[in-house]
C-alpha cells in the first residue's frame, strides 16, 4: 500500500485527487494539506511514500519544500500554470516527477507508483517516461490483499453492504458462527485491520466490494 | 392490516391439501375400523368442520392481532373433540391434529405454534388419561406436534429471509437505475457542451437556450428564464414559455465553486419537488462553470483589457483549472468503477478527452496572462540581428500594435531572424526590408530583399534552414512562404492567426 500526502491549496482539486487517489486499490492518501510548511509538519507525524505537491501555495513556494524535505518522501509537482523554468528548479530541488492538473488518473497511479518503487521520471523525455509508466500501469496489491479466498471475499461484499452481525453472517452463508469468526480473524489479518467497520472500507478500496 | 406474502399462501394451500388428505385417511380407517358409528359420524363431521373452515377462513384474519392464536386454538379444540369420539392416543384423526400448530407457526411464527402445539399436546394428554389409558402412548404424537413446529418455523424464516433479500434487490437495482439515469442525463449535457467548446461554438445564448430546453422538457407546463450577470446587472439569454400566473416562482442561481454567474427563473405549475430542484442545479453546475469560461474567453478576447479586469480574468481562470482537471480526475474514476458499462465507459472516455482539451486551452491562455509583458517582436528582431554588420542594410518597419502572444512570439523571432540572416548571407541584396502588422491573435510579416532569389523549389539540403523555419512555423500555427525571383529578389511571408 503506497501512502501518499497530498498539498494544494486548490480545495476543489485536492478533494477530487484524493477521491481519486484512494479509489485505486493500491494506493491511499493519509493527509491533504494547503501550503509548504504544513506539508513539512504533516510528514513529521505521518509517513508518506510520495508527496503530490503544487508549486503556488500560500506560505511558501511548493518547490522550496521538496527542496527542504530531501529523502523524507517522493515528492511529484502537479501544477496548472508550470513553465520550463519551474521544472528546471523541480529538478534542482530533487523533485521525482512534473505533471500538469490535466494529466489523467491512470497516468498519474503509475507515476506514483514508480516514484514509490524509486524511479526518477522528472528528467525523462516523454516517450521514455511513457515507456517507465507503462510498466507501472497495473495496481500491485499487497500480498495480505492478493491472498484472501473467495469465501473471505464473500464475507467483505456482505460486509460492505452493512451485514455485520456474526449472526447474520452465519445466517447469509449457511455456515456456523464460529467459521464466521474464524474467517474474519482471517481476513482482519490479511488486510492489517481490527475491526468489521475498516475491513469493509478497505473491501471497497480494493475494488472487492461495492458499497450499498 | 398486514397482507400475506405470496410464498404464505402457497404454504397454506400445501398445509389444507395435506390436512384434506389426512382428513380423508382417518375418516377411511376409521369407518373401517369402528364400531361405534355415532360417535365416528359426530368426529366425521367435526373434523370436516375444522378442515373446511381453515380452509374458508380468509388470510387476513391471521394477521389481526392474536387472529393466528385464536383460529388456531379453535382448531386445536376441534381435532380435541374428534380424537376423543374415536379412541384417544389411537384415534386416526391424530395427524389431522398436527393442522393447527402448524397454522400457528406459519402466520404467528414459533411462539404461537409452541403455543397452540403444547395447547394441542395438553388436550391429548387429558382425553388419554380420561379414557383410562397411559400417558406414554400420546407421548408419539406430543413429540410430532413440537417437530412440525420447529420444522416449519425454519422453513418459514428461511423463505422470509429470500423474500426480504429479494425485496432489498428490487429496490438496490431501482436506486442504481436511478441514479445512472441522472448520471447520463448530466452527462448528456456536458458532452453538448464540451462538443460546442471544441468546435468554437461556446455561444452564452446558445449554450444558455438549450440548457434552458433541456429543464423544461423535465418540467412539463412550466416556463422559464435563464440570465447571466453583466457589467449593469442580470442580462436574459433565453426565455420559453408563458409563465402561468398561479404557478410557483422559483429562482435557482448558476454559479461556479465560489462566485454567481446568473440565475434561472423558473414558473411551475406545482411547487418544485427535491429530486427536481436537484436535477436542475445538476443541470446548471457544468453551465456555470462554461458561463465564468465565456466570460473570461471575452474579456481576453478585448483587447483593450484594464489591468484590473485582466487580475480578475486571471484568478477566475486560476479557479477555472484546476476544477476543470478535478472534473477530470472524477470522469477517471468512474471510467474505472462502471467497468462493467461499456458504453457509458467510452463516453466518458470522449468526455475526459474534451475536459483534458479545455484543461490545456486554459493553461496556455492564462500562461500567456501570467507571463509579464516581454519587449515586443520588433524590439527582439532588432536585437537579434544587431550584430549582423555592414551591407545590406537592414530596415525593420513593422506595425505592431499589441506584441504576439508570449507562447510563439519566440519562434516567430527565431523565424524572422533566420529569414534576415539568409537574406544578409546569401542573397548579395543591397537593402534588406523587414514590414508587417501585428495584432497579438493575427500577424503577417515580410523580409523582402532585392538581392539574386533562389528557386524555393530546389532546396539545398541542410542549406538555409528552410527546413528549420517551416517546423517552427508548424509548431506554433503559423505559415511561410518563399517567393524568389532572379531579377527582383526574395520575400520570405510568415503569417498567423485570422483577422
Amino acid at each position: 500500500m503506497i501512502r501518499v500526502m497530498i498539498a494544494d491549496d486548490h480545495v476543489l482539486f485536492a478533494e477530487g485527487l484524493s477521491q481519486a487517489l484512494d479509489s485505486l486499490p493500491d494506493a491511499r492518501v493519509v493527509g491533504v494539506v494547503d501550503s509548504g510548511p504544513a506539508l513539512d509538519e504533516a510528514l513529521a507525524s505521518q509517513p508518506a511514500e510520495v508527496s503530490i505537491v503544487d508549486i503556488e501555495m500560500p506560505g511558501g513556494d511548493g518547490i522550496t519544500t521538496i527542496a527542504a524535505l530531501g529523502r523524507r518522501t517522493n515528492a511529484i509537482v502537479v501544477s496548472m500554470y508550470a513553465s520550463d523554468e519551474q521544472k528546471a528548479r523541480a529538478v534542482a530541488a530533487g523533485a521525482r516527477g512534473f505533471f500538469s492538473k490535466g494529466v489523467p488518473l491512470l497516468t498519474l497511479a503509475a507515476a506514483v507508483r514508480a516514484v514509490a518503487d524509486g524511479k526518477n521520471l522528472i528528467e525523462l523525455e516523454d516517450h521514455e517516461r511513457d515507456q517507465v509508466l507503462e510498466g507501472y500501469s497495473q495496481a500491485v496489491l499487497d500480498p495480505g490483499a492478493a491472498s484472501l479466498t473467495e469465501r473471505e471475499k464473500e464475507i467483505l461484499r456482505l460486509l460492505a453492504v452493512g451485514v455485520s452481525s456474526t449472526d447474520e453472517l452465519a445466517d447469509r452463508l449457511y455456515i456456523s458462527q464460529k467459521t464466521v469468526k474464524n474467517h474474519l480473524a482471517s481476513i482482519f489479518q490479511k488486510l492489517a485491520v481490527s475491526d468489521r467497520t475498516q475491513a469493509a472500507i478497505e473491501a471497497i478500496r480494493l475494488g472487492i466490494a461495492r458499497p450499498q | 392490516m398486514t397482507v400475506s406474502a405470496p410464498w404464505e399462501r402457497r404454504v397454506h394451500f400445501s398445509i389444507e391439501v395435506g390436512q384434506f388428505i389426512a382428513l380423508v385417511v382417518a375418516v377411511v380407517v376409521d369407518l373401517v375400523t369402528t364400531d361405534s358409528f355415532p360417535e365416528s359420524l359426530v368426529a366425521m363431521s367435526v373434523a370436516t368442520i375444522y378442515v373446511l373452515g381453515s380452509a374458508a377462513v380468509p388470510d387476513e384474519w391471521y394477521h389481526i392481532r392474536f387472529g393466528a392464536e385464536a383460529i388456531t386454538l379453535i382448531g386445536a379444540f376441534l381435532a380435541a373433540v374428534a380424537i376423543t369420539l374415536t379412541g384417544g392416543p389411537t384415534s386416526p384423526y391424530l395427524l389431522l391434529s398436527t393442522g393447527p400448530p402448524i397454522l400457528a407457526t406459519l402466520y404467528g411464527g414459533i411462539r404461537s405454534g409452541l403455543m397452540t402445539g403444547l395447547l394441542s399436546a395438553g388436550l391429548l394428554a387429558l382425553v388419554t388419561l380420561s379414557q383410562g389409558l397411559p400417558l406414554v402412548d400420546a407421548a408419539p404424537a406430543m413429540a410430532l406436534y413440537l417437530v412440525f413446529v420447529l420444522l416449519v418455523g425454519v422453513i418459514k424464516k428461511l423463505l422470509e429471509d429470500i423474500h426480504q433479500q429479494a425485496a432489498d434487490l428490487a429496490v438496490e437495482k431501482e436506486s442504481a437505475t436511478q441514479r445512472l439515469e441522472n448520471l447520463q442525463e448530466i452527462h448528456g449535457v456536458l458532452v453538448r457542451l464540451s462538443q460546442d467548446v471544441s468546435a468554437g461554438r461556446l455561444n452564452a445564448v446558445e449554450v444558455g437556450a438549450e440548457t434552458l430546453d433541456t429543464v423544461l422538457t423535465r418540467l412539463p407546463g412550466s416556463a422559464g428564464k435563464l440570465a447571466i450577470e453583466g457589467e449593469n446587472g442580470l442580462v436574459v439569454l433565453a426565455a420559453r414559455g408563458v409563465p402561468d400566473p398561479d404557478g410557483q416562482k422559483n429562482e435557482i442561481p448558476i454559479k461556479t465553486a465560489d462566485a454567481a454567474v446568473g440565475m434561472m427563473e423558473l414558473v411551475t405549475p406545482n411547487p418544485l419537488a427535491d429530486d427536481d430542484r436537484a436535477a436542475v442545479e445538476a443541470y446548471l453546475r457544468p453551465l456555470g462553470i462554461a458561463f465564468a469560461n465565456l466570460q473570461l474567453l471575452q474579456d481576453i478576447a478585448g483587447s483593450a483589457v484594464a489591468e484590473e479586469r485582466l487580475r480578475l480574468a486571471r484568478e477566475m481562470h486560476d479557479e477555472i483549472g484546476p476544477s476543470l482537471a478535478s472534473l477530470g480526475l472524477s470522469l477517471d474514476v468512474a471510467a474505472m468503477q462502471n467497468v462493467d458499462a461499456p458504453e457509458l465507459v467510452a463516453d466518458l472516455k470522449v468526455l475526459r478527452s474534451n475536459v483534458t482539451k479545455l484543461v490545456e486551452d486554459v493553461r496556455a491562455k492564462v500562461a500567456d496572462l501570467r507571463s509579464t509583458p516581454g519587449p515586443t517582436l520588433t524590439a527582439r528582431v532588432l536585437q537579434a540581428t544587431s550584430d549582423f554588420n555592414g551591407t545590406p542594410l537592414i530596415v525593420v518597419d513593422i506595425d505592431e500594435r499589441r506584441p504576439p502572444r508570449p507562447a510563439m512570439i519566440a519562434d516567430l523571432t527565431s523565424i524572422l531572424t533566420e529569414a534576415i540572416r539568409n537574406a544578409h548571407k546569401h542573397s548579395s541584396a543591397s537593402n534588406i526590408m523587414v514590414s508587417g502588422r501585428i495584432h497579438r491573435d493575427w500577424g503577417s510579416c515580410q523580409v523582402q530583399d532585392d538581392g539574386v532569389g533562389f528557386d524555393p523549389e530546389f532546396e539545398p539540403e541542410g542549406h538555409f534552414g528552410l527546413v528549420g523555419m517551416r517546423e517552427r512555423a508548424d509548431k506554433v500555427g503559423a505559415t511561410v512562404a518563399f517567393e524568389s525571383n532572379e531579377e527582383v529578389g526574395t520575400t520570405v511571408t510568415i503569417e498567423w492567426g485570422n483577422r
